[in-house]
């Protein structure tokens, strides 16, 4: 099935493509000594470089800093590790904690050094200074300083009925119907400064029991405030507007997501779906009663400025991916003598019930 | 704005002016009972009648005279006498003298003969062609038309915008291309006219051609720095670009079959008495025509596809009378690449192009005040259409993507000569744009339908200016001047003055120092990150969010002519600072074509960053424009940097074309009558380029959960890292990488022979000669590799360097009747 939008969305890209490939083809490939190898020397300098990043803030009980070591681009083999014998510590200028290993943390799939954020609680206006250090003698430091609590949010949040596309199951075919959730975050900028922020929500919801005998547990879904994948949902406050109302993207999300279906508008027919008896499907049609839980959390963040243009970068580094045309995008980095990130923020959390 | 500035710059020159005024008949007070009379003309060649522009008219022994104008006129005001001797010269021409009664007003057209280059006329005359020493505009290059034809070209495409990149403080793009980089600013800040109407995009076959038709040219002339106040609107150059006319006594035609494509040209009297004439001219590309028999075979008569471009130039000109003359110019051209399959039903067309027009009134209001009214209208067009069909014919989508520039303006200049002290030039011009960022339509069978326009944005941009070419007596040569510059959109709104100055000082009859300011504004830009001149490249205005650029440029130098060899020497150096210039944000790509139907509207200026640049260097150029051996040898030194607060992490960097050494050799040599050899070689410093140096897990920070849903509340943990992409270490710095030099040596062997009715000419030509691999792009590339026995080993990732042409060889046929 096509959907407008991927179709759309692909087409430009392979049309410019297919109008330089009869030259690209005829200047470049015919002839492959016009393809020569450049000395790998010139490159490969600034390969083995310390990676750490760690975001801290007052409401983490977590304090967490991920360690890998960068590899040259050229060569033979590249894999990318983790440093599991360093020496982790952050610092407050008065005390300092010192960062544990551990593999697989939590089930996360990610190796890291941690400690309990108990023990060395993270204070807004503080400076820290994370330092890493190698038993073969490399050593990196960063510092942040921990950003002034955001602002509570006011949310505004919309919601209707609409046509998800259009679904066949066996001979019987049918528009899909879904409720469409849509909010957005309004929040009043920190006088005096630059600010950055970033907003970011996730939705509890359970439903209902299909049946009898089925458990449903609770959902969680993230509700992302991307318009594209082309940025974090971070938000930078505009100078000429300080103090002014700054209103987040929009985030839409529906319910359901999956195979289940809403009563469409009046006129409408709603369509049968295998393996569900009529009863079951009269019961999820009650709108009403198809959420038996749902609740929406909406954080907003109030980052530093390195905070703001590495998680900026990141993907836009990634959208450009091999385009030779595209400018190259740079990651910026505030650990002196490596790559990666130390930052601060602080969050504010606005929960609500939605039907 | 600071308005006392302006007035008071105003007040200097309008005084100035006011005060040469006055001051004529005061200061000449030993001869203010001698009256004076004004001889005024046009200069035109012979056999053709064409008029000459830049043809030295002058008293032999004085330091009195005056050039002809861009449309051949002189005009001379000096004190009567009983007889003036009057030389005129040209660079290519025979000089000739002529002695006139001169007791009142005069009216004297001239002819001038093209000279022999076997024939090396032996100079005798103090001054004898206009000199680069003898004028106060500095940084300026013309190339005569006819030399330009002789140098070897790539694909023996003869191209004009690829001869003026030869010249020292001109560099070219990557390989091949056409766009055109002055002094360290970039394509976008060359203002190229053809005929007073702004050419937006000068280039075929995504830039590895121009689009101008040496054939239907005339004169080409390149300002660099000394920029006079009649020209305003871009940072780094003019490319004023002039059409011939048209034969006003016979029928006369040009052509030539070569590799890639064929011209012709005809020209010839309008009417029977002469009064006008007429040129139309026109080339096209046939490859396409030549592979569609391949194609149609290899698909099974499925598939239809090709590419190729056509430009056209028509001109007409006609005297009403001895003071009025009207001319109508214009220019068309199209690239086009088609691509059907009537297997899959799809087809697929991409077509841009210009299209120019120009009509022109010369009036004169008496003999020493010339004026010229022109009618102007560009436009630029790219299109993309894209459209599928189903077995049975319906449609099942359709796709338009167009977007553009189209202007119409209204230029009206005036040419005052009061005496041989001063040439004042004044006038004004008005500019309406229309920019269509882009408009699409896009229909998709038992779906969404679905029109996205963004809006027309439609601004004016005029200019008021006045300049005096001013000789005070025989040391010093000034060009001063003002522009005031003003550009509206909405609620953008901005007045701007641009004072202008140049001065020479001969310090020697051939020998003389220059100086020169010059403040430009630019209100239009172009979003381009290739610098190829890819037809993409979008022009856009100036708005609320990105201010018009700005550059100021101060240039000193000395200039030498070396009479008895026709040599001339000029020494310059520059330093130029560029204010809010633009450049994509990193990661930033073809804009809007990119993703045309994202449901968030994108602004272009999201995808643009402002920032500042310097550039400053020095360029020797040694010059022979006629004679037997002629061209020039061209060296620049320079350095170009850039400073983007959201580039780099703000430090400042040296941008992509950046180029410390260049240099360029050209020579011509007429061996015999019917041999003529030329060469080039250029060399120039690789550009700076961003590579990937390392990779690394970036991990991001998740303030949620990871992943797009889960279940189960226990998942949430807070506060750690997404799964930590493969991210790219492009180094430290931007631009720390610098590709191999670029050099190489072209050559060219024409043979003329003249026949019964025509003259023809077959031209060998050699682009790369020692096939030198220069760089065109660099990629990271993953390759296996293998032992001897030829297993596999595991694969190994290289950077390679990708080269465009090696040695290509070129012939074609021209003729001239």
């Amino acid at each position: 099935m096509r959907t407008p939008k991927n179709q759309s969305r692909s087409t430009p890209k392979p049309l410019a493509l297919f109008a330089l490939l009869p030259f690209l083809s005829l200047f470049l490939f015919s002839c492959d000594s016009l393809r020569n190898e450049v000395d790998p020397n010139r490159l490969n300098k600034e390969a083995a470089k310390l990676v750490v990043t760690g975001f801290i803030s007052p409401q983490d009980t977590v304090l967490a800093v991920q360690v890998n070591r960068s590899v040259p681009v050229l060569g033979q083999s590249n894999a990318i590790r983790d440093v599991a014998n360093a020496t982790v510590t952050i610092r407050d200028g008065s005390q300092s904690v010192t960062l544990r290993y551990a593999v697989n943390y939590n089930r996360q799939n990610v190796n890291l050094y941690w400690a309990s954020a108990g023990s060395f609680p993270i204070v807004a206006g503080k400076t820290y200074t994370l330092t890493v250090e190698t038993p073969e003698g490399q050593k990196v430091t960063g510092q942040c300083t921990v950003p002034a609590r955001a602002p509570i949010p006011e949310l505004q949040l919309d919601s209707a009925v609409v046509s998800r596309g259009f679904a066949s199951f066996g001979t019987i075919s049918g528009a899909l119907y879904s409720k469409e959730y849509t909010v957005r975050a309004r929040w009043f900028d920190i006088k005096g400064q630059r600010n950055y922020y970033r907003v970011a929500g996730l939705f509890q919801y359970a439903t209902p029991p299909v049946n009898s005998t089925a458990v449903n547990p609770v959902n969680i879904q993230t509700v992302s405030f991307n318009a594209s994948s082309s940025n974090s949902g971070t938000q930078a406050d505009s100078p000429s507007t300080d103090g002014g109302l700054l209103t987040s993207r929009e985030s839409v999300f529906y319910q359901p997501n999956g195979n289940f279906f809403v009563p469409g508008p009046t006129g409408t027919t709603a369509t049968n779906q295998p393996g569900f008896s009529q009863a079951d499907v009269n019961r999820l049609l009650q709108l009403g009663r198809l959420l038996g839980f749902g609740e929406l959390t909406i954080s907003l963040l109030h980052t530093d400025e390195v905070y703001y243009r590495y998680h900026d970068a990141i993907p836009r580094q990634e959208d450009a991916g091999d385009n030779p045309f595209a400018e190259p995008v740079q990651i910026p980095t505030n650990i002196s003598g490596g790559l990666g990130c130390f930052a601060g923020y602080n969050r504010s959390v606005v929960v609500v019930r939605v039907k | 704005m600071n308005f006392r500035y302006l007035l008071w710059l105003t007040s200097v020159v309008f005084t100035h002016t006011v005060f040469a005024q006055t001051s004529t008949p005061s200061r000449s007070a030993t001869r203010s009972r001698v009256p004076v009379a004004t001889v005024s003309g046009y200069v035109r060649e012979a056999g053709s009648r064409e008029t000459l522009i830049g043809v030295n008219v002058y008293l032999p022994g004085t330091s009195t005279g005056t050039t002809t104008n861009t449309y051949g006129f002189y005009s001379l005001t000096i004190p009567m006498q009983d007889s003036v001797r009057l030389a005129y010269s040209f660079v290519g021409y025979e000089a000739i003298l002529r002695a006139i009664p001169f007791n009142g007003d005069q009216q004297l057209n001239v002819i001038l003969k093209p000279g022999q280059t076997l024939a090396e006329v032996t100079v005798t005359s103090n001054r004898i062609e206009e000199k680069v020493s003898d004028s106060p505009q500095m940084s300026q290059i013309d190339i005569p038309v006819s030399q330009i034809k002789k140098i070897p070209a790539f694909l023996g495409e003869k191209d004009v915008l690829k001869v003026l990149q030869l010249m020292p403080g001109v560099q070219k793009g990557s390989e091949g291309s056409t766009g055109i980089y002055v002094r360290g600013g970039g394509p976008d800040q060359n203002l190229i006219i053809l005929d007073d109407a702004i050419v937006y995009n000068a280039s075929h076959l995504f830039g590895f051609f121009s689009v101008f038709n040496g054939d239907a040219l005339k004169s080409v002339e390149l300002t660099k720095g000394g920029f006079p106040a009649r020209f305003g609107g871009r940072l780094s150059s003019v490319i004023d670009l002039n059409m011939k006319d048209g034969n006003r006594e016979k029928l006369h035609g040009e052509g030539g079959i070569g590799l890639i494509s064929s011209r012709l040209t005809l020209e010839g009297p309008l009417t029977k008495n002469k009064k006008g004439s007429f040129l139309v001219s026109g080339r096209r590309t046939y490859l396409d025509v030549l592979a569609a028999p391949l194609i149609r075979a290899q698909s099974d008569g499925q598939t239809r596809a090709g590419y190729y471009f056509y430009d056209f130039n028509a001109k007409a000109n006609y005297d009403l009378g001895q003071k009025d003359k009207v001319y109508l110019s214009g220019y068309f051209g199209r690239d086009r690449f088609y691509a059907e399959d009537k297997e899959s039903g799809t087809d697929v067309g991409i077509s841009w192009g210009n299209s120019t027009g120009t009509l022109r009134w010369n009036h004169l209001f008496s003999q020493r005040l010339f004026s010229n009214l022109s009618l102007i209208y560009s436009d630029y067009k790219f299109q993309i259409s894209s459209d599928e069909k189903g077995r049975t014919g319906t449609d099942l989508f359709s796709l338009r993507y167009s977007s553009g520039i189209r202007d119409f303006s209204l230029k009206y200049d005036f040419d005052f000569y009061p005496n041989p002290q001063h040439s004042l030039r004044f006038g004004a011009q008005t500019i309406q744009h229309r920019f269509t960022p882009s408009a699409i339509v896009l229909k998709n069978a038992g779906d969404l339908q679905f029109t996205r326009n963004i809006d027309n944005i439609d601004v004016l941009e005029s200019g008021i200016y006045a300049e005096d070419t001013w000789r005070p007596n025989p040391y010093w040569r000034l060009n001063g001047g003002l522009r005031l510059s003003h550009f509206i959109q909405k609620q953008v709104n901005y007045l701007r003055p641009e004072p202008r100055l140049s001065v020479a000082y001969m310090l020697k009859p051939d020998l003389s120092i220059k100086a020169s300011y010059s403040l430009m504004n630019q209100y239009v830009h172009l979003l381009s990150n290739t610098g190829i001149g890819l037809p993409t490249d979008l022009w856009v205005p100036t708005t609320d969010r990105v201010a018009p650029q700005q550059s100021e440029q101060v240039a000193a130098g000395v200039a030498k002519d070396f009479n008895k060899s026709g040599l001339s020497l000029t020494v310059e150096g520059y330093y130029k600072t560029m204010k809010n210039i633009i450049n994509y944000r990193e990661g930033a790509s073809f804009l809007l074509l990119d993703d045309p139907t994202t449901a968030e509207q994108v602004r272009w200026e999201d995808n643009v960053t402002a920032g500042k640049g310097w550039s400053y260097g020095a360029e020797i150029l040694l010059q022979k424009k006629a004679g037997r051996f002629s061209g020039w040898a061209g060296y620049t030194l320079s350095w170009t940097q850039w400073q983007f607060p959201e580039l780099n992490g703000g430090r400042k960097f040296f941008p992509r074309y950046d180029r410390r050494h260049d240099i360029s050799l050209v020579g011509i040599y007429e061996l015999s009558k019917r041999i003529t050899l030329s060469g080039t070689w250029v060399y120039g410093t690789g550009n700076a380029l961003t590579v990937p140096q390392a990779e690394y897990r970036a991990y991001r920070h998740e303030p949620g959960i990871r992943g797009f849903n889960t279940a189960g509340a226990g998942a949430i943990i807070a506060g750690l890292f997404d799964f930590g992409s493969r991210a790219t270490d492009y180094g430290t710095q931007r631009n720390t990488f610098r590709a191999e030099a670029y050099h190489r040596m072209d050559f060219g062997i024409q043979f003329h022979k003249q026949k019964k009715r025509h003259e023809r000419t077959w031209e060998f030509s050699f682009y790369n000669l020692y096939n030198r691999r220069n760089p065109f792009f660099y990629q990271i590339e993953t390759v296996s590799e293998r032992n001897a026995s030829g297993q596999s080993t595991g694969s190994r990732t290289g950077l390679f360097r990708y080269s465009v042409f090696p040695i290509v060889p070129a012939f074609s046929y021209n003729f001239k009747f």
